[in-house]
């Protein structure tokens, strides 16, 4: 997770912070078709220095970084006569004369877009994201991403823990074999067994109201047990990699093109 | 099939400093959306990062669903499932929308009370109540 993101505030908000530690993921790498795996620059300094990029877009990439800085998604003036909320970020991109390379480095390595669509919705969005990579970047340096210590099964641990303090009522190894609903068509319980919880809301996850879903995707997990890190980790001793579909060739697998983000 | 080219693929790669497994050994994770009959020929280009060292590897296929409605109809709130991101941006916003939906307000982080006041706060209850007793 971000560490400077969305629910790292939210844990320590709410304490769960209390129950649970964490330990930083190891360093940034980028990987371009036919160029190897690259550490993604963690700072300026490495930016410039970085192989990444060519001497052109290098120049020209630091441009908008330093113009995604200094524009504050919430402060107009701050945009140097663009209107960020009109243009789209590959107008951005083209003003800038980025290809593909810094673009994807940018679009998915910091601003961590799953698609291409970002590129036609208005740019202040793409630097909302950017900068909350920078500010999770400056909290801890390497990498801007952390991890929780145990696993993420911490994560659910931790609010249950929580929610026991304000009053909140676990039941393990129970099925929910129906929810119930009123001569209203609200619900009014759930069933499990011969016995009824009452209650006036329900909140759950889609496996539990599968007539009030609808499938969306098919998703594949792959957990791999490894003996050892590729060379390319260097010194990281634990990573996050985003393969942008754009770049990855799935035709040719040996002729890969991805961006790693460590 | 529907085809969602374009839709990136994650590898979150842990070891032994996050308690996750043994030292000298790693543990990665490699998620993504399938869009082909033939999904772990999909993720072949981020396994290939770690060719040579996988000793073992689980497979595992799962649905990502989404509510067709915001629930208000029912009082049934739904999220959605997971996406193959291995960060949880995603998961806040989801999150935030079932609070909004359940509430009808944004979901604020205020200040909360620090456990000193919340300490104060039980003690004036529990003598109130005391009193009344009384």
């Amino acid at each position: 997770m971000m560490a400077a993101g969305e629910l790292v505030s939210i844990l320590v908000h709410t304490d769960v912070t209390r129950y649970m530690d964490f330990q930083q993921i190891g360093g940034s790498f980028v990987y371009l078709k036919g160029k190897g795996v690259y550490k993604a620059p963690a700072s300026q300094s490495e930016a410039v220095t970085s192989p990444l990029l060519s001497f052109l877009e290098r120049t020209k990439a630091l441009r908008l970084m330093h113009y995604i800085k200094q524009a504050d998604p919430d402060n107009p003036a701050t945009w140097d006569g663009w209107d960020l909320k009109k243009m789209t970020m590959a107008q951005v991109f083209e003003g800038y004369g980025l290809g593909s390379g810094p673009q994807d480095m940018i679009g998915h390595a910091l601003a961590l877009w799953h698609d291409e669509s970002y590129l036609q919705m208005p740019a202040v969005e793409t630097f909302r994201r950017v900068r909350l990579y920078m500010l999770s970047l400056a909290r801890f340096g390497e990498s801007p991403f952390v991890y929780p210590m145990y696993g993420l099964g911490e994560l659910p641990q931790g609010f249950a823990r929580l929610s026991a303090i304000y009053g909140g009522t676990y039941m393990l190894k129970k099925p929910v074999d129906e929810i119930l609903y009123d001569s209203d068509g609200k619900v009014c319980g759930v069933r499990s067994g011969t016995e009824t919880a009452r209650c006036k809301a329900v909140v759950c996850d889609p496996t539990y109201a599968m007539e009030k879903v609808r499938k969306v995707h098919r998703i594949i997990r792959i957990i791999c047990l490894l003996s050892g890190l590729p060379q390319f980790a260097g010194e990281a001793d634990s990573m996050q990699v985003i393969l942008p579909r754009r770049q990855v060739d799935r035709k040719n697998g040996n002729n890969v093109c991805v961006n790693i983000l460590i | 099939m529907k085809t969602h080219t374009n839709v990136d693929i994650y590898v979150a790669c842990m070891s032994s400093t996050h308690n996750v497994c043994a030292k000298g050994f790693h543990v990665a994770i490699v998620s993504g959306i399938i869009e082909t009959d033939d999904p772990v020929a999909e993720m072949a280009p981020a396994l290939a990062l770690f060719e040579g060292l996988i000793l073992e590897r689980f497979v595992h296929i799962s649905n990502q669903f989404e509510p067709v409605e915001d629930g208000s109809k029912y009082n049934l709130f739904i999220t959605k499932s997971l996406d193959p991101s291995s960060h949880f941006e995603s998961v806040c916003e989801d999150v935030k929308s079932v609070y909004r939906r359940i509430t009808g307000r944004e979901l604020e982080l205020k200040q909360r009370a620090t456990p000193e006041e919340e300490q104060a706060r039980m003690e004036s209850r529990f003598n109130n109540a005391k009193e009344m007793a009384v």
